[in-house]
């Protein structure tokens, strides 16, 4: 019993000290964004605790901070769904119909998602250029789609693999087509698949950097990350108040989504790592 | 509905070459029978299932309901199971997890665009038949095993199937529910007297089902019948040995022919054949042939004499009315059912055959 009752205590402790461990750099960001000091951790400087930051970002029209937070959403919002619509009917069919040369496909398509995004951006810029894409939603959304397209595939493929043949057959046999199948019996019963993986593509689109970088010139498509990085320019010295604010309010749309999941994807990742 | 399988085949490619998974098979299968399908796993049973449903395309031959063509490669017709009006009940139920017992029979008649009501009406009828009509709320995952069966016959009954396809049905249910669903669904399918083609590798399932049964055997039809043909009239050692449980013994035997009458002789016995069994016996002279015996028309005496074998007994199993004595002679392994209860292992016994009961089965009849 006692041995137990340690036992318990130490795991407790360590999952506290993980929790703690992976949030003090968000704690961290969300107390200077609220200081009016970045520097409050110097032993002459007083803690004072203020709004006038986040206000800044939010209601300051120089730093167009909300039209990033919104291109930001649509695009990633937007790559994810599309990403996630390809990707689950290519999975449908390399786990279920005959396709020729299956592996060797499974392979290139994952041997295309190795490329380094660097050497590929100075292409991607003339592409879009032409295309007269640049500083445009498309402009990004079509590469985030082609980045994380393999590896939602991928996932979305040991998803589908679990789910039991007999459904397809029992569906073809009730009547259905095979659109039928994958919209009414397979995404149903691979909705955690699912959504984790259109939450992965959505949280690779809201991170990404260097794409947006390169493919914006200002605010009508760049998105968060780039808006904040370049808000130094804005001031002379390094805004450390204003950047934490920004940071701290583009991680709540992120957080409210994975609270929103978060049951369906513990489900989804468990069972991934069961399939490998 | 008539359905008839005519020379059909189905090869499947793989890597190590072509597999033939269904080999020439003709049957007809008639309105409102209750048709079995046997043979050990791997045989071909389950792809002549798919081909009749259309979930596979056969790579030659004809697949005929009633006098429409559904199936032949060489005319390049193929209708898809939607087209057919088949219903389909698997090993695994194959019910729709995400959708409770009510969505799952309605399944169907929704794809079709069924009205509302006729829904409802359709659902509750086909509950009821199955005694599942406290369990419409429910989702698969709270269900046991005999309750997911029903539903899914239910799923299957809801739509007025042409043809009733079942696919190993009962054999993830434990035994005793098994006894009892068999007896109901042999019963409603009697009351609805729709076609039905029952897949199993249980010999007793095929054998109390069945009206007819089919035994196939690497991917071939090995002999089709009714329940007593196949048990009275084996056409081969792997049909006699199949179907009955305790399979029959086999016996290496030679005829002779001795003074114009035709025996058997086995081991340190002979045996004078009856009058039926002598055309066949005569044919099969001077070759090696194996003499089929069920266990039930072995019996045991006290004394030797030239019809009887000798050996011991190795094993006794109890069934309760009767006893399996597995009796080692010196020829062969020998299984006898018999209500005599007071021996024992080791016990000298002598074995008699009936030989009006005996099978022979010449060289090309032997099919391990």
């Amino acid at each position: 019993m006692k041995e137990d009752r340690f036992k318990k205590i130490l795991l407790a402790l360590g999952a506290l000290l993980t929790v703690l461990f992976c949030l003090s750099p968000f704690f961290y960001m969300a107390l200077t964004g609220l200081s009016l000091h970045p520097d409050f951790l110097l032993p002459d400087r007083p803690l004072c605790i203020t709004l006038s930051h986040f206000h800044t970002v939010v209601a300051s029209d120089s730093v167009h901070f909300l039209a990033f937070l919104r291109n930001s959403l649509i695009i990633s919002t937007a790559s994810a769904v599309i990403c996630v619509f390809i990707a689950s009917l290519a999975a449908y069919a390399i786990t279920r119909l005959p396709v020729p040369g299956k592996v060797f496909l499974m392979f290139l398509i994952l041997a295309v998602s190795m490329f380094p995004p660097v050497s590929l951006v100075s292409y991607l810029f003339k592409l879009m250029s032409a295309l007269g894409w640049i500083n445009t939603y498309q402009g990004l959304i079509f590469p985030y789609v082609a980045w994380t397209l393999p590896l939602s595939l991928w996932i979305l493929m040991s998803y589908f693999a679990q789910v039991p043949k007999d459904l397809d057959r029992a569906g073809l046999i009730d009547g259905c087509s095979r659109l039928q199948i994958l919209v009414k019996i397979i995404f149903p019963v691979a909705a955690p698949g699912i959504f984790s993986t259109m939450l992965l593509a959505f949280i690779f689109a809201f991170n990404e950097f260097l794409f947006a970088l390169m493919l914006t010139t200002d605010h009508s498509a760049r998105t968060v990350p780039v808006g904040i990085a370049l808000f130094e320019g804005l001031y002379g010295q390094i805004p450390w108040g204003e950047i934490m604010a920004a940071a701290t309010i583009t991680t709540i749309p992120v957080v409210i989504l994975t609270l929103i999941f978060q049951r369906r994807i513990i489900q989804g990742l468990t069972r991934g790592a069961v399939k490998g | 509905m008539r359905l008839t399988f005519q020379h059909v085949s189905k090869r499947f490619m793989t890597m190590r070459g072509a597999v033939d998974a269904v080999h020439d098979v003709s049957l007809e299968i008639k309105d409102g029978e209750f048709f079995a399908i046997l043979g050990p796993s791997g045989c071909g049973k389950s792809t002549l299932l798919n081909l009749a449903a259309g979930l596979e395309k056969p790579t030659a031959g004809e697949i005929r309901f009633d006098d429409r063509v559904v199936a032949s490669p060489e005319r390049r017709i193929f209708l898809p199971p939607r087209n057919r009006n088949v219903a389909m009940v698997f090993q695994s139920y194959a019910l729709y997890p995400h959708l409770n017992v009510f969505d799952n029979i309605a399944f169907p008649l929704r794809i079709a665009r069924e009205k509302d009501a006729h829904i409802k009406m359709a659902v509750k009828r086909a509950a009821e038949m199955l005694g599942i009509e406290n369990l419409l709320e429910r989702k698969p995952a709270e269900l046991s095993g005999g309750q997911r069966q029903r539903v899914s016959i239910a799923r299957a009954l809801v739509r007025r199937p042409e043809v009733f396809l079942l696919d190993e049905p009962l054999s993830n249910l434990d035994a005793q529910l098994r006894t009892g669903t068999r007896a109901e669904l042999k019963c409603l399918q009697r009351e609805l007297k729709i076609t039905t083609l029952y897949i199993t590798h249980d010999q007793t399932e095929a054998m109390t089902l069945g009206d007819r049964i089919a035994l196939l055997k690497d991917g071939s039809l090995v002999q089709a019948g009714t329940p007593e043909e196949m048990y009275e009239q084996p056409k081969t050692t792997f049909a006699a040995t199949f179907i009955g449980s305790p399979p029959m013994n086999l016996v290496p035997a030679k005829v002779k022919e001795k003074d114009g009458r035709i025996t058997l002789a086995f081991g340190d016995a002979t045996m004078v054949l009856p009058r039926e069994k002598t055309e066949q016996a005569k044919q099969l002279k001077k070759q090696q042939v194996l003499l089929g015996i069920r266990p039930e028309h072995v019996t045991l005496r006290s004394e030797a004499s030239g019809q009887t074998l000798s050996g011991t007994v190795t094993a006794i199993e109890p069934l309760g009315r009767e006893a399996l004595l597995h009796i080692s002679t010196e020829c062969c392994h020998i299984l006898v059912l018999t209500t005599e209860k007071d021996l024992k292992t080791d016990e000298r016994v002598f074995v008699c055959f009936d030989p009006n009961r005996v099978h022979l089965f010449g060289p090309e009849q032997q099919t391990k």
